[in-house]
């Protein structure tokens, strides 16, 4: 969809290669990021998070469903991004799917853990309600409202912004119910548990043009790129997952260079996203 | 040119006046069956005093909206359009600007053997008339067929205003048919376009 | 069920003939050529304009008009329950088709040939009046495109429940069974060009309800034109004029 001409391209690259990139940021500079909670009132967490113009929203919605008989004893999460076809024209009918797909594994892949869920960044245990019967089950849908590049960032986001967000209600089982039987229980409406984000990671997309990698690429610039590999970092500076898009081969040293340099910069991200959740909760409790 | 002095805003759909007290310009239209002129846009209504020796002395009222969309060729507009590919009897162009304004879109546009210049049609070469990648100023034609529209570089001040040699430099016109590379001293054959000095 | 109160309150506290509070911002997408958000109570809904540009499929090209696309699309968490629907099931299918056709017979369509418009709508929340909302939303988004329309288009829908005619149903009313009267209108030009109803009503009924639909129509025009002159002012600002 970008069209740049000759000019435009080495104009990109020329900044990139001298630490000024096109809109005055640094290599490792973010765009400005701003946070929303609470946008989709049907929801149990929702969350809309603006890079620069990259717009995206996130939604959390809890259904009580049957733990898998593999995990009794965890919950479920599933992950689905869509594409609008507002963002791009391009993503009209079925032309977002390919995308919609690649954002979905990718963020399941950073933010769930493995198959076993071992390295989810949620607490899956705390979602279960009674071993083997009954658990919470977690749809988070993402929906990409405008794409000025760094999908996979600002999603990951969100998608943390809407989960801080999110209330689950309490569940009051009756006590005395026979293991066989059905249990009866009581789903409260007043009563909320605050999910324990802190442990959900950011994901720090780095973008290889030329020599040099850049975060929050914008659309331009990503139509540069050669490689660029996603890493998601969480507080304690664990890497939670890793993904490498695009064609071109990377050298493993400079691999575990933009590991360190993305357990760097999320720092910084990570202490901005709360900053901007905190602010951006006070203000919603102030509404209500 | 003479304004109003509070231009009023209007919206799409709102009544401007009569045909018989207006002349419909930009940004307006006229219903069909009550000769009401109506405004089709968003903007600053303005009414426009016509030239003293037109015929027609009815004012023109206009609006002018904050963001026109992007300019469309039309027949009878001056393009700007860059040579893609030549062919034994055409040549096929990307219009890039319709008048002063660049295009947000991709039209293609086509200049055929007869459209190249105006005497003795039937004895132009095309491949010594036009090289890809060669900057065109052209007219367009009609709206031609359903994948480009018709371009005409037949008058003098249409044809070839920028071309690069084969060694790379950008050339210099030396006549109507002819360009030459100030690097290599080299002529090649163009179409060119007399340029107003 | 009873959906007005003996003291004449809806379930959500409006009365018969009251809206749901309507808001709407332009240019909410940076990118498109227009764009806007319009919200009628819970329902919100997004829509972004691309064009005119070239045709993409040479195949529906018509060289006497532009033509004119739509699609409508829902996002997952729109609903109150959860769905999981591709993109084009029927209904959004259907949907598509009446925006674009009610967008078509405004947009001076014979000023651009050999081009196309797209029209994207995608709700963010449906309760109910998602098809008007879109309609409204459809026609901000066109005129900040600076697209030529005879008239703005705007829609409203109204219902008759418990023998009152009811404005504006929400989705609990929409759904309860009674008749939804869906309404677009030329409001300048005082002309419908939208018309749909589901279940049954008498004639003089259908009349009250359609009257009512039609308030409820220029009143959201009178909205919309006062974002449109309050947005192009802005603009004029911005630029230091």
């Amino acid at each position: 969809m970008v069209g740049l001409s000759l000019g435009e391209q080495h104009f990109i690259q020329g900044g990139i290669a001298q630490d000024l990139r096109c809109d005055g940021r640094k290599r490792l500079a973010y765009r400005p990021i701003s946070v929303e909670t609470g946008v989709i009132p049907q929801a149990n967490g929702s969350a809309r998070v603006r890079m620069g113009a990259t717009d995206v929203i996130a939604s959390v919605k809890a259904e009580l469903g049957k733990p898998s008989l593999l995990q009794p004893n965890k919950g479920k999460v599933s992950i689905y991004i869509d594409c609008s076809s507002t963002a791009e024209p391009a993503f009209e009918g079925r032309g977002g799917d390919e995308l919609s797909a690649e954002l979905s594994t990718a963020l399941q892949r950073c933010l769930l853990g493995g198959k076993s869920g071992a390295g989810a960044g949620i607490d899956l245990s705390s979602l279960v309600v009674i071993d083997g019967k009954i658990c919470w089950d977690l749809y988070i849908d993402g929906l990409v409202v405008f794409s000025d590049g760094n999908l996979l960032d600002a999603l990951g986001a969100a998608i943390k912004a809407a989960l801080s967000n999110t209330g689950i209600p309490r569940v009051h089982v009756a006590a005395g119910a026979s293991s066989d039987e059905k249990p009866e229980i009581d789903v409260s409406d007043e009563e909320f548990l605050q999910f324990d984000t802190s442990a959900v990671p950011v994901i720090i997309t780095l973008t290889k043009v030329g020599k040099h990698y850049i975060v929050d690429a914008t659309s331009e610039e990503e139509s540069q790129m050669s490689s660029a590999v996603s890493i998601s970092v969480n507080r304690q500076r664990c890497i939670c997952g890793i993904t490498k898009r695009g064609g071109a081969g990377l050298d493993p040293s400079i691999i575990l260079d933009m590991i360190s340099v993305a357990q760097h910069v999320s720092e910084q991200l990570i202490n901005k996203l709360d900053s901007e959740i905190a602010s951006a909760e006070a203000g919603d409790d102030d509404e209500s | 040119m003479e304004e109003e002095k509070e231009p009023a805003m209007v919206t799409p759909g709102e009544v401007l006046g009569t045909v018989s007290e207006f002349k419909p310009g930009k940004g307006t239209y006229v219903a069909p069956h009550n000769d009401t002129v109506f405004a089709s846009l968003t903007g600053y209504r303005r009414n426009i005093s016509p030239a003293i020796d037109s015929s027609d002395q009815r004012p023109i009222v206009e609006v002018t909206g904050h963001k026109a969309h992007g300019p469309v060729p039309q027949p009878g507009s001056i393009v700007i359009a860059r040579v893609t590919k030549v062919m034994a009897r055409s040549a096929s162009a990307h219009i890039v600007c319709v008048g002063t304004k660049s295009v947000r879109e991709i039209f293609n546009g086509i200049i055929r053997q007869q459209d190249v210049r105006a005497t003795e049609i039937d004895k132009v070469d095309m491949h010594l008339s036009f090289r890809p990648g060669d900057i065109v100023r052209a007219l367009v034609v009609s709206l031609g067929d359903a994948r480009a529209y018709f371009l005409s570089t037949a008058k003098n001040e249409l044809g070839v205003v920028s071309a690069e040699s084969t060694a790379g430099a950008t050339m210099v016109p030396v006549s109507w048919t002819e360009m030459q590379c100030p690097l290599t001293g080299q002529i090649e054959q163009r179409k060119v376009a007399k340029m107003a000095s | 069920m009873e959906y007005v109160s003996p003291e004449g309150l809806r379930l959500d506290g409006r009365r018969p003939m009251e809206m749901r509070q309507i808001r709407a911002e332009i240019g909410a997408v940076s990118k498109a050529d227009g764009s806007a958000v319009f919200e009628m109570g819970n329902t919100k809904v997004i829509a972004a304009v691309y064009g005119p540009r070239q045709v993409q499929n040479k195949s529906q090209q018509m060289n006497d008009q532009a033509l004119v696309r739509c699609e409508y699309s829902m996002a997952n968490f729109s609903t109150g329950d959860r769905m999981r629907k591709p993109k084009g099931d029927r209904r959004s299918t259907e949907i598509s088709l009446v925006i674009r056709q009610t967008m078509e017979a405004s947009i001076l369509t014979h000023l651009m040939p050999h081009s196309q418009i797209d029209i994207f709508v995608q709700v963010l929340q449906a309760d109910g009046g998602t098809r008007s909302a879109c309609i409204n939303a459809a026609t901000l988004a066109l005129a900040d495109a600076g697209i030529p329309m005879r008239d703005l288009v705007t829609s409203c829908s109204a219902g008759y429940l418990n023998s009152t005619p009811l404005l504006d149903l929400n989705y609990v009313e929409d759904s309860a069974g009674g008749a939804d009267v869906t309404l677009g209108i030329l409001p300048k030009l005082d002309k419908v060009t939208l018309l749909q109803m589901d279940s049954k009503l008498p004639i003089d009924i259908l009349e009250n309800v359609m009257q009512l639909a039609i308030e409820g129509c220029k009143a959201v025009a009178n909205y919309i034109r006062e974002i449109l002159l309050e947005n192009t002012k802005q603009l004029e600002f911005r630029r230091g004029v």
